[in-house]
């Protein structure tokens, strides 16, 4: 298969793409507690995925109540500034173009559209099960947040 | 240990106003991080796609009723965003569903009655606007069906900025995109977690890691930044094989 076209360059905006293939947003909630401040862990993780042609980050809580899932990293506080600011700065060494994905979960701990559709939100409350590749615990894990508190 | 989530409470207009604010805010952080740009999640049930959503919008106030009322916010948000970023260094995704699946996911998102007029609509307000891009997130369920194509079709004619699909895309899956014109840049998420040089990967036509669905949500960093690369897991396999060999010959380790 001959898949040189998902290495040809692009624009997007002002920058200029080295090829087609990108790193979409995903939650992997290793940022440091307390506080979801992104940490050296996010800046290897991201560091080594450079090669992409484009990186859209992790979905990031622009305050609090938009927090959804456990230890996801937000972009309101200073010390999560400065986190974003070591990965931005490791991703731009190795030429890569990043992008923040941000906003508000709208989920049971935050402000919503509209009146909660309870059902939903009494299905959260259960115990989370494990499930393939795609539940995602909302709160507890069998790793603690600070035993995954890597140094920042 | 789990603790018992909050009860939900809706928006008040007020409410909605200061959220366009602290979208404007964390536009001002993102720049002062070094961030590229700023992608709008607007996707997967969460707070922007409750606005757009017929089935969540209940609202009363500008927010909520007309299609016109409901992409408001996005609106106000986009607008807020571009003024910080400039609206070429804006992108937002939307997960624009045509059917749903048995699967209890709440933020896999929301299948509108009309999903193609609703984004559309949507898609040609933030080709008004001047994005950088558009971020169509497939449905990624086993055995997911497509976008129609009829859809992919409108959407490029319908926006002239970038185009970028993701949800279980396969190689094979972007070029045929790409050979249709129909998008210009393709995410490819679990392959990436598991292959940090995952375009080198692709290039070469070398084997991928598989990802290891325990690790990728929370916990340390096993199943975060342990996965190898290809030049990485080749040279492992030489060492492994240059320490067995003595052993393979009888001779004492």
């Amino acid at each position: 298969m001959n898949n040189a076209a998902l290495f040809e360059s692009v624009r997007l905006g002002p920058y200029t793409l080295k090829n087609r293939i990108v790193l979409p947003p995903l939650t992997r909630s290793r940022s440091s507690q307390p506080g979801n401040v992104p940490n050296d862990w996010m800046v290897e993780y991201y560091s080594q995925r450079a090669g992409a042609g484009f990186m859209v980050t992790e979905g990031t809580q622009i305050e609090p109540r938009g927090q959804g899932y456990a230890w996801t990293p937000g972009i309101h506080s200073q010390a999560q500034i400065a986190g974003w600011r070591a990965v931005t700065a490791a991703v731009h060494a190795r030429g890569g173009v990043i992008f923040s994905s941000y906003g508000m979960s709208g989920g049971s701990r935050t402000a919503r559209c509209s009146r909660a559709v309870r059902r939903r939100s009494r299905r959260r409350r259960s115990a989370p099960t494990r499930s393939a590749s795609s539940s995602r615990p909302h709160r507890a894990k069998a790793c603690s947040p600070r035993q995954a508190n890597p140094r920042r | 240990m789990l603790t018992a989530p909050s009860e939900p409470e809706a928006l008040t207009t007020a409410g909605v106003e200061d959220l366009v604010e602290r979208y404007a805010q964390a536009a001002r952080n993102a720049l002062a991080a070094g961030l590229d740009g700023v992608e709008l999640h607007c996707a997967n049930g969460y707070l922007v796609n409750q606005f757009l959503s017929e089935h969540t919008n209940t609202r009363t106030d500008r927010y909520g009723g007309s299609l016109d009322n409901r992409l408001r916010f996005l609106e106000e948000i986009v607008d807020a965003v571009a003024g910080i970023f400039g609206a070429e260094r804006v992108g937002v995704r939307f997960s624009p569903l045509f059917e749903s699946t048995e699967e209890d996911r709440v933020y896999l998102g929301l299948v509108e009655s009309d999903p193609h007029t609703t984004y559309l609509t949507a898609i040609e307000r933030l080709e008004q606007a001047g994005v950088a891009y558009v971020s169509l997130a497939e449905a990624d369920w086993d055995n997911a069906p497509d976008l129609p194509e009829t859809f992919y079709r409108a959407v490029r004619e319908t926006f002239s900025g970038c185009l970028l699909y993701a949800g279980r895309y396969t190689p094979e899956k972007a070029l045929w995109m790409r050979e249709r014109g129909y998008g210009d840049l393709f995410a490819f998420g679990r392959p990436f977690i598991a292959n940090p040089d995952l375009p080198q990967r692709l290039y070469h036509g070398w084997p991928l890691n598989d990802v290891d669905p325990a690790t990728m949500y929370g916990g340390t960093d096993v199943g975060y930044i342990d996965y190898p690369t290809y030049a990485e897991a080749a040279a492992e396999a030489n060492i492994g094989a240059a320490i067995d060999a003595p052993a393979e010959e009888g001779s004492a380790r």
